[in-house]
């Protein structure tokens, strides 16, 4: 079954056609890729199914449910997590509050509660704190709670953001180049902490350029090339494909 | 419950018993009934400044119109206790009702806005409230005000002197003030804190920005209205002139003196620019002849800008992290 349905989706920037009428099911449980060129329109698929903005034409569906018109952080009610780029961690915060903000879609208490600290409110900040706890132990930074989040090296900011996200309990989360800056040994652990995750139950779509890394990780693939969807397929398949290697080799390897 | 959390908060226990006990012994040592006031005074400006350095500080807008809020707790307050005979106590709760409604209406429009709408809309919001205090005579008794609000009392116990009034007002401000901290420390300080840094970010993990920002605004719009209805309980007197463009002017200059990186600095910015008023109405006259107030709102520049300059975090911070140069000094 398919989690996540993107159909006909088209975005304009201006007079730019950053997307153009692609459509993509993603398949529950399973570690989905999408690669492409610079500028293939990759992150702005991302930032269309996440709700950063909407989409000149098509449909999103989490489940069969319609997201069009939802804002982000409906979406991440319904199950949508995701991390960016360049982390965006909350820079002032410390690493587990950084996570504990994650907690933020399964927590409820109001502002009176919280400013009188009720005895429902001090319940759910232990609940928030363990699964905070939980979550950065998953990621392997359990020992740096205290930490200011901007004090850590990239590779580990990268990480908090994949541990705040997974907080949410996320059904389906969006990875965007996990693995850009991280050494070998970094991206084998990587690997291994996203197969943990599918272990999970969370369906995991990413976005990389890491071709080894793709190759290993992902079992199918979609390719995007300005703007347009040109292959789908198991790694085995996208391999083999000419358009593919058409599209690379024209644009970064030649 | 883990002991490194307990530490992580001790300090703001810490601070707010200290805090508690230098309040109480304060006025055994103040004998002058002028600077018995003047802390009066500087309680109601640290509750009004409290809510701005919330709304400033953590969900990252400006109220340019904040003595409106204040002036609707005012009001509501003197006018059912003076036309209509409410008691005192439920006027106080209607004028929060009615005051934390209104905020809650402006923000519901003004946040579906991304950026600094609020400051303009805020800043409207004053001079229309301020106009209409003094338009609506029969209400309000026009510019030359509400003389007769009656003093506070609970059972037999009347507020009818310095000294007590001083320890509600103070009472009141700490209590806001363990209230606020322990909603800075909570998921809810946490998302205000994730918005300010990021909103998108905030968004991705399934804050509801504007809802927040919401919430803050109507919070520190009840903290104005209360502490106008101290304020007018106080003076037993109510016209329009405390609730001008100069006093929302004034309150944002407390919370940025008192800084916003904590709301600790809430009583010391109000007391540094209520304190520094009263030095300037002294001894101004001594340098400049017929010196009015509008020679002190330039020496409030001035001290904003150096400020700013100085110890963009305010006093507070400034001063105990004693920052020897500016950022642009030390680059070179």
């Amino acid at each position: 079954m398919a989690i996540l349905q993107i159909e006909k989706i088209s975005k304009q920037f201006g007079g730019v056609a950053a997307l153009k009428d692609v459509s993509l099911d993603v398949e529950e449980h399973r570690i989905t890729a999408l690669i492409g060129p610079n500028g293939a329109g990759k992150t702005t698929l991302f930032n269309i199914v996440a709700g950063t903005f909407p989409p000149t034409a098509g449909a999103v569906r989490l489940a069969g449910q319609l997201l069009n018109g939802m804002q982000a952080h409906e979406r991440v009610q319904l199950g949508i997590g995701r991390t960016f780029q360049n982390a965006l961690l909350f820079d002032n915060m410390t690493v587990l509050e950084n996570v504990m903000v994650g907690c933020h879609p399964r927590s409820h208490t109001g502002i009176v509660a919280c400013g009188l600290r009720l005895p429902a409110m001090r319940r759910e900040e232990e609940f928030i704190y363990l699964e905070a706890m939980k979550y950065l132990n998953l990621v392997g930074l359990g020992l740096h709670t205290d930490e200011l989040a901007s004090n850590l090296p990239f590779g580990q900011q990268r990480l908090v953001a994949i541990a705040r996200s997974l907080a949410a309990e996320p059904r389906l989360l969006l990875l965007d180049e996990p693995a850009a800056g991280l050494n070998a040994l970094e991206k084998m652990d990587l690997i291994d902490l996203v197969r943990r995750i599918q272990e999970m139950g969370v369906t995991v779509l990413l976005v990389e350029h890491d071709m080894t890394l793709v190759m290993q990780l992902a079992e199918w693939i979609a390719v995007l090339d300005a703007g347009r969807k040109i292959a789908e397929g198991t790694p085995a398949e996208i391999r083999r494909n000419r358009q593919v290697i058409a599209a690379y080799l024209g644009e970064e390897e030649a | 419950m883990n002991i490194g959390r307990f530490w992580h908060r001790a300090p703001n226990v810490f601070g707010l018993i200290l805090f508690a006990i230098f309040l109480a012994i304060t006025p055994l040592w103040v004998q002058s009934n002028y600077l018995l006031s003047t802390a009066i005074f500087i309680g109601i400006a640290a509750i009004l400044t409290l809510g701005l350095a919330l709304l400033m500080g953590y969900a990252g807008q400006i109220s340019l119109g904040h003595a409106a809020f204040y002036a609707m707790g005012a009001y509501t307050s003197a006018i059912l206790t003076v036309k209509f005979a409410y008691s005192p106590w439920l006027a106080m709760a209607l004028g929060v009702l009615i005051t934390g409604t209104l905020a809650y209406l402006i923000g519901k429009v003004i946040f579906r806005l991304s950026g600094h709408y609020l400051a303009l809309a805020t800043l409207a919001l004053g001079v229309i409230v301020f106009l209409a205090l003094g338009e609506f005579r029969g209400l309000t008794g026009g510019p030359s005000g509400l003389p007769g609000v009656p003093q506070l009392t609970i059972g037999g116990f009347s507020f009818d002197n310095d000294v007590k009034y001083y320890y509600l007002v103070w009472a009141v401000f700490w209590l806001l003030l363990a209230f606020s901290l322990n909603v800075v420390n909570s998921r809810i300080g946490r998302a205000l804190r994730a918005i300010h840094a990021s909103e998108i970010a905030a968004e991705s993990v399934g804050v509801d920005a504007s809802r927040f920002k919401l919430r803050v605004l109507v919070l520190s719009a009840v903290y104005a209205s209360l502490a106008g209805s101290l304020y007018v309980h106080y003076m037993r007197f109510v016209s329009p002139q405390p609730f001008d463009f100069n006093a929302s002017v004034r309150l944002v200059v407390m919370a940025a003196v008192g800084g916003l990186a904590s709301v600790w600095g809430a009583p010391f910015g109000a007391a540094a620019v209520i304190l520094l008023t009263v030095l300037l109405r002294d001894t101004l006259p001594f340098f400049i002849k017929n010196a009015s107030g509008e020679h002190t709102v330039i020496v409030y520049g001035v001290i904003l800008v150096l400020i700013m300059i100085f110890m963009p975090e305010g006093l507070t911070s400034g001063l105990l992290k004693r920052r020897r140069w500016p950022s642009f000094r030390s680059k070179k």
